[in-house]
């Protein structure tokens, strides 16, 4: 027991030194961009390896703030991505409020020697409107919150931070010593040598002049149907997360004057595939008529006009549903297997989507469903949906991820087997049904239901018979007519010797026809 | 991610209307014709040979020609399809 009491000490101390004992960041410069409505932190860092080993792994921290809305952390060396988890834990000593990434790297560092990463971080939805609620015509102004130092188990030589804001209009930055403003950068240029986990908050609050467009939720349906076209319906709920509208809302105001804007959007553009077809926007109330459509040999270009202009905290929804042929997203595979490639997420400009569905209905009677993603935290699960000529139910795959900005949007794979019987199905399904109804018909018509057998039902029955038999003795005569014919034809056709002689061969293999014709009208008769 | 040879639909979409309306029509005329045989001939004189292969062709030509109607105009109609 003391044994492994000693052997989990010195594992604890290995992993708590490891973190702090291993690197040096020479030189550290943070470039935070702040120019879109998603902030996006771009770090590059000179570490150099003073442990006593070659190292693979290197630890990046956030502030918890900032970690949870991390839409995207890439560690590049040479613009090459290294592989980068969360860790459950922060490094020993760290302080509270902080998050924690590993990367491993392809190739060692060796002892002693230096290594170039940057680290970039994208991160929606940090932006706090500062005032919180605006009136219609006033600027938006916003706060953003990191730390100043790059916060990091190691210690940092020397580093640099700039802020990169979309307008020069700065309200406020702190702290103010170190900093600098010009035009619309607000830089940290040297600060100095920084022991490990150094916090320093820094705060810059200044004037943003685009709209933040974003969407709650995105519910993106894929109908693959194998008698030729996919069907794409994507279900949007939409809110301009930035400055709270307050007060009155003058429609005229909002068209007369440029101030009247402001924060708000009345549009989103949308970059579908050039095969797109047969759009449609509409919502609960019905179609929505104020969208233009480009449509270029590359992309169709669609502008989504929404209902009603969307000031700050404002939200809508509608549905956007198109058509894209089988050619250019499905593919056979081999061994029977057929391969869907689709687009992830939304094709909107300048969206951040909160909690992104996308639900991939596949033929009924697909089978081996599998789904090749773009990244690991993509949730999977199952679902069934009933629609035209269905008997089992469509399989549905749905994958689930949140909080996804339009880098993320890659495409994926599908992978199933459906044989050609299994789309006979569909038209199956109707013939049997006509064939039936008329199997239906026909014995009905076979079927006798009168109650009393009286008189009138003989009469009735007589009757029939009668007009069967007349309607076989007709049959039976049209066709001898038409054999006597054809011995008068014959007969008349004798003009020369030759035909004289193959007359008699003729003439009996017509009597031999007419012979059996007579026999039956005979047994009719009877 | 690979992909291999596209997959082609097994009909032409661009045949969808006319493929419809001739199958709709033959397949209203044999459906006619059968009542029409199934009305003028009693029972005895009724031949089920006959009558299986009008009442098959029927189904088959409606059949088919309800599928390509529904091709053809659930989606500019309700927006998905088969």
């Amino acid at each position: 027991m003391s044994r492994l009491c000693t052997v989990l000490v010195l594992a604890a101390c290995l992993v708590a030194s490891a973190a702090a004992a291993d690197f040096v960041v020479e030189n550290a410069s943070r470039r935070i961009n702040l120019k879109n409505t998603w902030a996006k932190a771009i770090d590059t860092l000179k570490a150099k390896n003073t442990g006593g080993s070659d190292l693979s792994n290197f630890v990046v921290c956030y502030p918890e703030s900032i970690a949870s809305r991390i839409a995207v952390l890439k560690v590049l060396i040479k613009k090459e991505k290294q592989e980068v988890a969360p860790l459950q834990q922060a490094p020993q000593g760290a302080p509270a409020g902080v998050s924690c990434y590993q990367a491993t790297f392809k190739s060692t560092v060796k002892k002693g020697a230096t290594v170039d990463l940057d680290v970039v971080a994208t991160v929606t939805g940090v932006f706090k409107p500062n005032p919180a609620k605006i009136a219609q015509g006033e600027k938006q102004y916003v706060e953003y919150y990191d730390n100043l130092y790059l916060l990091s188990p190691y210690e940092v030589t020397e580093q640099s931070s700039t802020v990169l804001l979309p307008t020069s209009d700065v309200r406020s930055f702190s702290p103010q010593d170190g900093g600098s403003k010009s035009g619309s950068k607000v830089s940290y240029a040297a600060l100095g040598k920084q022991g490990p986990w150094a916090v320093q908050q820094l705060k810059v609050h200044f004037h943003h002049d685009k709209p933040f467009k974003r969407v709650n939720s995105l519910v993106r349906e894929i109908e693959v149907s194998h008698w030729g076209n996919i069907y794409v319906e994507e279900t949007y709920e939409i809110q301009n997360a930035g400055s709270q509208h307050t007060g009155k809302f003058s429609r005229l105001t909002y068209a007369h004057s440029p101030d009247g804007k402001t924060n708000s959007f009345p549009d989103v553009k949308a970059h579908l595939p050039a095969a797109a077809h047969s759009l449609y926007y509409k919502d609960i109330i019905g179609n929505i008529s104020s969208s233009d459509t480009t449509h270029t040999s590359r992309e169709t270009l669609i502008e989504v006009r929404l209902r009603y202009p969307l000031m700050g905290g404002w939200k809508t929804d509608f549905t956007l549903g198109y058509s894209v042929p089988l050619e250019g997203f499905l593919y056979r595979r081999p061994k029977g297997k057929l391969r869907l490639l689709m687009d992830l997420s939304t094709s909107f400009d300048d969206v951040w989507v909160e909690q992104l569905t996308t639900r991939v209905v596949l033929p009924e009677g697909a089978k081996h469903i599998k789904a090749t993603l773009p990244f690991a935290d993509i949730q999977q699960s199952w679902d069934k949906k009933f629609t035209y000529l269905d008997t089992a139910g469509r399989p549905v795959l749905v994958l689930s991820k949140s909080n996804v900005v339009p880098e993320q949007n890659k495409p994926f794979a599908v992978d199933y087997s459906f044989t050609f019987t299994g789309m006979m199905r569909e038209p199956l399904l109707l013939i049997s049904v006509f064939a039936a109804f008329f199997a239906a018909v026909a014995l009905y018509n076979r079927l006798d239901f009168t109650i009393t057998r009286d008189e009138k039902w003989q009469e009735g029955q007589a009757h029939d018979k009668a007009l069967g038999l007349i309607q076989s003795l007709t049959e039976y005569w049209d066709r001898e007519a038409d054999v006597l014919d054809r011995l008068v034809r014959l007969a008349h056709s004798i003009s020369n010797r030759p035909s004289a002689d193959a007359a008699p061969a003729s003439r009996q293999a017509l009597e031999a026809e007419l012979r059996p014709l007579d026999e039956q009208v005979g047994h009719a008769a009877v | 991610m690979e992909a291999g040879a596209p997959v082609h639909p097994p009909v032409p979409m661009a045949m969808y209307p006319l493929l419809a309306t001739v199958l709709l029509t033959v397949g209203i005329v044999a459906a006619a014709l059968f009542f029409l045989y199934q009305v003028t001939t009693t029972r005895y004189s009724r031949k089920i040979a006959f009558e299986g292969l009008l009442g098959l062709s029927a189904s088959v030509a409606l059949g088919l020609g309800t599928l390509f109607l529904l091709l053809w105009l659930a989606a500019p109609l309700f927006g998905s399809v088969p």
